[in-house]
């Protein structure tokens, strides 16, 4: 049991890494399931010129390999990329910071959210929602209050796979923000510099520490998806 | 009072083949309470989702008390929102997530009136207003002890008078319900009946009512339209036929054949 010594040194065990990868994933996850969800809502409602191919583009991150995202991304926000000076005007420059990683998480886990979403919404009986209608209620209060939370269940679980998914983003990652130890390292680069230095116990300690992270969220998942409210036989 | 035109044309279902369903009916009425009767694809669940403002029919044109809803010459298609029409949906449509009484609550403070002309009653359903009428439906509809259950936790009879209620608290100009009682078992289905014609009464709200029950027929048709493959094969004043005590049945099976 030598080898598990280190893993109880805060030196070894480093928590700012676990830190920004939660807050990573977390914001990513938070942005994500915002315009994820929406956008859902906006192509699950009524069929429209186009549909297939946007439908296509929103899912086209989950088939994409990472390193694609991350240099469509460059390209993007790229210090001479699309937006890379307009960006710059306003002081904001994603490269090579934690926030081009919220950007390259965002975009790696939009499609799961959005598949989700769209599912759960388009499971949605639409008698309810059309009754909801001759109730007086604008297309958006039918959205909050009727919606919404009938395919909430459905949508947290894309939404808790999206932070797990997130947690573990390496490669639109490494190509936006670098592996900057302290700035832009979250644990799965945290995980490949160790590992490349020889620094097996290291690199063990922080494994261990996504395995029990990954664990956490899927049982929140689980406990969320059904203890959550009960409608018991719908009416 | 009620005055309903409308033509439309749905494409045949993916793969059924066929020519799709044709629509084209026509009636009006002074009456009270008017019923839709006929077989089960005749187009009279699209006729009710048309006032309602849930389908919109190719050419048309729709009024209600005075208001005009759907004149598709003059460019005119209101909203279903903005309609002021009560929807008693077949299987209720209640909202599973909400008790009964934030269901009986939904509708208020919509102001759906605001942009329709025409003479409807002045809606009361807002504010404080709103409130008291929800308390007065909950009452008179003997559910307000299970004013806090979700609807699945309520039995058929009180899910069908939380409906009724529901759409009644906003006040509407018209209310139409979708084979109120084919969702009861026989004995509820009398005594439902019983209370909606009283209901009715106490309300004096125009209602049009889809059914092939002749029960119902016999319950409630003052005016009495008969559809069969999108189109109308009668139209009768059936309040006089009520008031000899002639059975719905018998007139029924002898028009439909």
């Amino acid at each position: 049991m030598d080898f598990l010594s280190p893993l109880l040194t805060a030196d070894t065990l480093k928590i700012s890494v676990i830190l920004l990868t939660l807050k990573v994933a977390g914001i990513a996850t938070v942005v994500s399931s915002v315009l994820g969800i929406l956008t859902a809502w906006c192509i699950a409602r009524r069929p429209f010129p186009g549909r297939t191919w946007v439908d296509a583009l929103c899912a086209l991150p989950l088939v994409l390999p990472p390193t694609v995202i991350g240099y469509y991304l460059i390209l993007l926000v790229g210090r001479r990329g699309l937006l890379g000076p307009w960006l710059a005007e306003f002081g904001i420059n994603l490269m090579f910071s934690w926030e081009g990683a919220v950007v390259a998480a965002t975009v790696v886990v939009f499609p799961l959210i959005y598949k989700s979403a769209r599912a759960a919404l388009e499971a949605v009986d639409h008698n309810l929602e059309n009754a909801a209608r001759t109730l007086g209620a604008s297309e958006w209060k039918v959205f909050l209050r009727v919606s919404l939370p009938l395919a909430w269940r459905g949508i947290l679980a894309g939404v808790m796979l999206a932070f797990a998914r997130g947690m573990g983003e390496f490669g639109a990652t490494l190509m936006i923000a670098g592996n900057l130890p302290g700035r832009t390292q979250t644990l799965s680069l945290a995980i490949y510099s160790a590992f490349q230095a020889g620094d097996d116990a290291q690199a063990l300690a922080l494994v261990i520490a996504t395995s029990l992270l990954c664990m956490g969220v899927l049982i929140l998942a689980d406990k969320l998806a059904t203890g959550g409210l009960s409608f018991g036989r719908g009416a | 009072m009620i005055d309903v035109s409308i033509t439309h044309r749905l494409p045949p279902a993916r793969g059924a083949g066929g020519k799709g369903f044709k629509i084209d009916v026509s009636f009006a009425t002074e009456d009270r309470t008017l019923v839709l009767f006929g077989h089960s694809g005749s187009g009279k669940t699209l006729t009710l989702q048309a006032i309602a403002g849930l389908m919109h029919p190719r050419e048309g044109r729709i009024v209600i008390n005075g208001a005009t809803l759907l004149d598709t010459a003059a460019g005119i298609d209101i909203p279903a929102r903005d309609r002021g029409i009560g929807y008693v949906f077949q299987d209720y449509a209640l909202f599973p997530h909400l008790s009964v009484r934030k269901n009986v609550e939904f509708g208020l403070g919509a102001g759906h009136r605001a942009s329709v002309a025409g003479n409807g009653s002045v809606s009361m359903a807002d504010g404080a207003s709103g409130k008291q009428r929800v308390e007065e439906l909950l009452e008179l509809f003997e559910i307000d002890h299970v004013a806090h259950n979700l609807p699945g936790n309520i039995s058929g009879g009180q899910r069908q008078r939380t409906a009724l209620a529901r759409a009644l608290a906003t006040n509407p100009r018209a209310l139409l319900l979708d084979e109120p009682f084919s969702a009861l078992d026989p004995l509820l289905r009398v005594r439902m009946r019983k209370e909606f014609t009283r209901l009715f009464a106490h309300f004096d709200i125009p209602a049009i009512i889809i059914t092939h029950d002749p029960d119902d027929v016999d319950a409630f048709a003052d005016t009495l339209v008969l559809y069969e493959d999108g189109r109308i094969r009668h139209r009768l004043n059936f309040r006089e036929l009520r008031a000899q005590g002639r059975p719905a049945l018998g007139l029924l099976m002898a028009l439909m054949n």
